[in-house]
């Protein structure tokens, strides 16, 4: 126990340094620290709770990942390299396993650790919307209500690979923006930052195989536009190199993890493990087989109120379900308002937004239209857009813009 | 007018308010919990009293789950042990494999099952790879101590569905074998918690059940009372005779208040109607919502078609031409072609003054510091200048040093990390001035007025509608209403470039640039306004051929021009940049 505490007391330590460096000049940011350190105290509450409960037996990916993490410890404290390293199912189990290697195994530990990093993807949130020139009160309001929607909290304590996954998201962006906006900055400073876009893009496709073509695509389309937009030399370098390493790593790390790719119900039935045409093909059968507007609609808005008593992990328990139910509809109201935010951004024709917005939906179809067909699944992969999706929940920048027009002022692309 | 738009905006947001509300409770009816369209049981009993069971369940509906679930009913006593599961896929059986408790990752879908021991039931969860929410699942267990033996008979007591399964179930077939044959009159079938369904003693070993279906609430119970002699290696549960206790049971039974049997077949039929009228409703409203978008679409765009009309009105009385071009200040010309200020917009409206004689450029030529500076003139009334004009000019007075001189280059790259916030307010300013003057020389009638605003409004209804409709209701033709409506939008948001007084000097300004691009002096006529080089310069900027301007001279101001050309060149890219770190920041 005195183990879990000191993990916990340094990790919130950490918490509060991390977003008091982040957020240094900005007022009153006392506050948005104690809601950051109160989401990860949420967190690790539950994770006692959870695990207290047996989460192994309702379970959860999360269990599996610890036992390789495990085995990847076992193998490098038996002086295997880390790049030799036999792991399964995906590459956030070394990640788990370096840490039980280094501190000792203990699962609350990774939990803990995940919780922390889901901290950290709030605070980037936030860091973006305040590069994006949001008011100071938006931008920790995004961050906050990010830190505390309730299946975030869940997706993001155990040793699940949602966390990394979501944080990963946020990065690559907060980076991509980084780049763009600090003109101040040396060449090579530019260069690790642009080379260190192109890793966290491998990491994520280690994760996630497709979040190679979305995140790829989504900054090849903010590049493009703001090179359109400004003539902006280095954009155009940016998204060049981000284009070849994606094609790289399309030919390398897509082809050798294509069969590990999670909630796809491929047909096994036929021997076709190895055989890339085979899974190729069998991704294609999966999406002709789908009725597409009921898929969007599917990944969007499910599970529905009706669904959520139904979701094996929460049936019974009534407490859970009225939370899900009230995330639920909150999420809705924000789908809708979001919408005002992403007309707001044609208009305004921000790159970035479009970018994220590009994302978005590209993330969107890919799960849409492979994913199996299940609220769970559903709920849990819709997870990585809610982040960039906050950015547009804004209804009052677009109304002002029409009102304005409308009571005579006319538009023009100025800023 | 105001009213008319609030009465616009009503009409139009009262559909918008009920689609919404809709989007919360207008989902259709889901199908909840499984759908077993055959359920084949078969159970050898063997004469230690185990029993030998398979069962081959197809599920016509897994439930919205990804897994399949088959509840196995487990008594005081019983020890259930999985043999084997198989699923079928493409007509073949794959066996599974056996996943320790609640484990759950990437292959599952090969195959694999997990069991999970609870206190009155045996869970077991099959994986695959199921498609369109359909399966069959095979599972072969035993259970041990199951049948019981007394002093006067054996006892079979199983439930196959159990009450709180709350699925349905259809074709429900039990075969029940006996070790060994006996005379039929001794065995006794019963069938408990179903209203229809019948039970035969085929021969003197076999008794099957069929029961048509079952609905949530119901289950299936088989009871059979056979000679306890055909369990002889059973071990005795009791050394009473029990026949006595099962005809009371079963006399108790039959004469119990069915009421909740009946109540859930009630129950089940009315979930199904209400099942088949939201089916049907979602039917409608997908075909309703269908015509709805798509007429939509239509009529917002037969709307642009009409407002387009409205602006060619009184479009042959508009005239301008190539001479006419200096009434429009390069400033504007540039806004006009863009729709922005900008750099050029700043540098041409600095050339223009200086047409004017208020300025006078100078191209620095020197390797390391060229570009362009602007010395102010001896005063002049600035009465006739245009109010962005006076503004430029105020600010290169504003920036000048004290020998009258203005560095482009120097003002805007040199101080920017100083005074950025009163460069982009400068900016801002003058852009503000410029699209001022253009807004009061270029007014919408007000019949433009009118579509123009229509048209905002249609594009974000129409844009909302299609989010909403096409999402929430699953209606594939509401997506064209997004592209419709941002096109509607979009066109209304930019209306003022397409009145006459726009169309007319975009292609002025257009006919100038191809005169300058293509056009040898030798062969062509100028207007005599080109002879003046700085407004020239000016309007070359405005229309991006200040590149082309060799075409034309070979010297301007008593310089080369290809001087001019890269100093333009520079000192635009110098400006551009500095704007886009001003507005980006």
């Amino acid at each position: 126990m005195l183990e879990q505490i000191s993990w916990m007391l340094f990790l919130m330590a950490l918490a509060a340094i991390v977003g008091m460096l982040l957020f240094k000049d900005k007022p009153n940011i006392i506050w948005f620290i104690i809601f950051a350190e109160l989401a990860l105290i949420i967190r690790f509450v539950f994770i006692f709770i959870m695990f207290s409960n047996g989460t192994e037996y309702s379970g959860t990916d999360g269990l599996i990942y610890h036992q390789v993490a495990k085995d990847i410890a076992r193998q490098l404290k038996s002086g295997i390299p880390v790049w030799n390293l036999k792991y399964e199912y995906t590459w956030y189990t070394v990640l788990v396993g370096i840490q039980y290697a280094i501190f000792g195994v203990n699962r609350y530990a990774a939990s803990f650790v995940n919780s922390f990093i889901s901290i950290l993807t709030g605070y980037y949130l936030t860091a973006i919307a305040l590069k994006l020139k949001f008011s100071d009160r938006r931008s920790f309001i995004i961050g906050t209500i990010y830190m505390f929607i309730p299946s975030m909290i869940v997706w993001t304590a155990d040793t699940r690979k949602e966390s990394l996954i979501f944080f990963l998201i946020v990065l690559i962006w907060y980076i991509a923006l980084k780049v763009i906006k600090s003109r101040e900055s040396s060449i090579i400073r530019q260069i690790l930052l642009i080379a260190g876009v192109c890793v966290l893009i491998w990491l994520s496709t280690l994760l996630r195989i497709y979040m190679l073509y979305t995140i790829s695509g989504a900054l090849f389309i903010f590049l493009i536009f703001y090179y359109i937009k400004t003539r902006r030399r280095l954009a155009l370098i940016f998204c060049f190199t981000v284009l070849v390493f994606s094609l790289v790593l399309n030919f390398t790390t897509v082809r050798n993890n294509m069969r590990d790719h999670h909630a796809l119900a491929m047909d096994r039935s036929k021997s076709g493990d190895e055989d890339l045409d085979e899974e190729l093909s069998s991704i294609f059968t999966t999406i002709m087989e789908k009725d597409v507007a009921e898929s969007i609609n599917s990944f969007l808005t499910k599970p529905h109120l009706d669904d959520v008593p139904y979701i094996t992990d929460i049936a019974a328990n009534t407490t859970a379900i009225i939370i899900v139910k009230a995330e639920m509809l909150l999420w809705y109201l924000g789908l809708v308002i979001s919408i005002f935010g992403i007309m707001h951004a044609f208009i305004k024709w921000d790159p970035y937004q479009i970018g994220i917005l590009a994302f978005i939906v590209s993330y969107g179809l890919i799960n849409a239209l492979i994913s199996e067909n299940v609220p769970d699944t559903y709920y849990r992969y819709r997870a990585a857009i809610i982040a960039p999706m906050l950015l547009f929940v804004d209804y009052k920048s677009f109304y002002q813009d029409i009102k304005a027009l409308i009571m005579g002022k006319q538009y023009s692309h100025q800023s | 007018m105001k009213n008319k738009l609030v009465k616009i905006l009503a009409v139009i947001a009262v559909p918008v308010i009920i689609i919404f509300s809709m989007t919360v409770f207008g989902f259709a009816q889901p199908q909840h919990g499984y759908q077993i369209s055959d359920y084949d049981v078969s159970v050898k009993i063997a004469d230690n009293g185990d029993l030998n069971v398979t069962e081959k369940v197809k599920y016509s509906f897994l439930g919205n789950s990804n897994n399949a679930v088959i509840l196995i009913d487990k008594r005081d006593g019983e020890k259930i042990e999985i043999k084997k599961v198989f699923t079928l896929v493409k007509d073949k059986l794959i066996e599974c494999e056996q996943l320790s408790a609640g484990q759950w990752d990437a292959n599952v879908f090969n195959g694999t099952y997990s069991v999970l021991q609870e206190t009155n039931l045996v869970r077991l969860k099959v994986y695959s790879s199921f498609k369109k929410q359909q399966g069959t699942v095979i599972v072969h267990y035993i259970v041990k101590n199951s049948v019981k033996r007394y002093r006067d008979i054996a006892l079979f007591d199983r439930t196959f569905i159990l009450e709180n399964w709350n699925g349905h179930a259809s074709n429900i077939d039990i075969e029940i074998k006996l070790p060994r044959y006996t005379d039929a009159a001794n065995i006794k079938p019963y069938l408990h918690g179903v209203l229809v369904g019948q039970k035969d003693v085929t021969d003197g070993r076999t008794i099957k059940y069929s029961i048509p279906d079952t609905v949530p609430g119901e289950y299936v119970e088989a009871r059979v009372v056979f000679p306890e002699d055909l369990i002889k290696n059973a071990q005795i549960t009791s050394f009473k005779n029990y026949m006595r206790t099962i005809l009371e049971e079963e006399k108790e039974y039959s004469e119990s208040d069915k009421s909740h049997l009946l109540k859930a077949r009630e129950n089940a039929a009315k979930e199904a109607g209400k099942r088949a009228w939201n089916e049907k409703m979602t039917q409608k409203r997908k075909l309703f919502l269908t015509i709805v978008s798509i007429f939509t679409s239509i009529a917002s765009l037969l709307i642009l078609r009409r407002g387009y009309k409205e602006l060619q009105i009184n479009q042959e009385t508009e005239s301008f031409e190539l001479k006419d071009i200096p009434k429009l200040t390069p400033q504007e010309a540039y806004f006009l072609l863009s729709g922005k200020v900008g750099a050029r917009g700043i540098l041409a409206g600095l050339f223009s003054l200086a047409s004017k004689g208020f300025i006078e450029p100078a191209f620095i030529t020197e390797e390391d510091i060229s570009g362009i500076s602007f010395r102010l003139s001896e005063n002049q009334s600035a009465e006739n200048l245009e109010e962005s004009e006076r503004y430029l000019l105020q600010l290169v007075k504003e920036y000048s040093d004290e020998s009258g001189e203005f560095a482009v280059i120097k003002n805007f790259a040199g101080n920017l990390a100083a005074e950025e916030e009163i460069f982009r307010e400068n900016y801002l300013t003058f852009a503000d001035k410029v699209q001022c003057e253009h807004s009061a020389n270029n007014k919408l009638t007000i019949n433009q007025l009118y579509y123009r605003n229509l048209g905002l409004i249609l594009g974000v209804v129409l844009f909302i509608a299609g989010c909403i409709i096409s999402v929430a209701f699953s209606v594939l033709s509401g997506y064209v209403m997004l592209p419709v409506g941002f096109f509607v939008f979009w066109y209304s948001l930019n209306i003022q470039r397409k009145t006459p007084y726009s169309i007319k000097r975009i292609k002025s300004l257009m006919e100038l640039k191809e005169l300058i691009c293509t056009s040898d002096r030798k062969d062509k006529s100028f207007p005599y306004w080109m002879n003046d080089a700085n407004r020239l310069i000016g309007y070359s900027i405005a229309i991006r051929a200040e590149n082309k301007l060799h075409l034309i001279e070979k010297t301007l101001l008593d310089k080369d021009i290809n001087i001019i050309e890269k100093t333009l060149k520079k000192t635009l890219a110098v400006l551009n940049d500095s704007l886009t770190v001003i507005l980006d920041n």
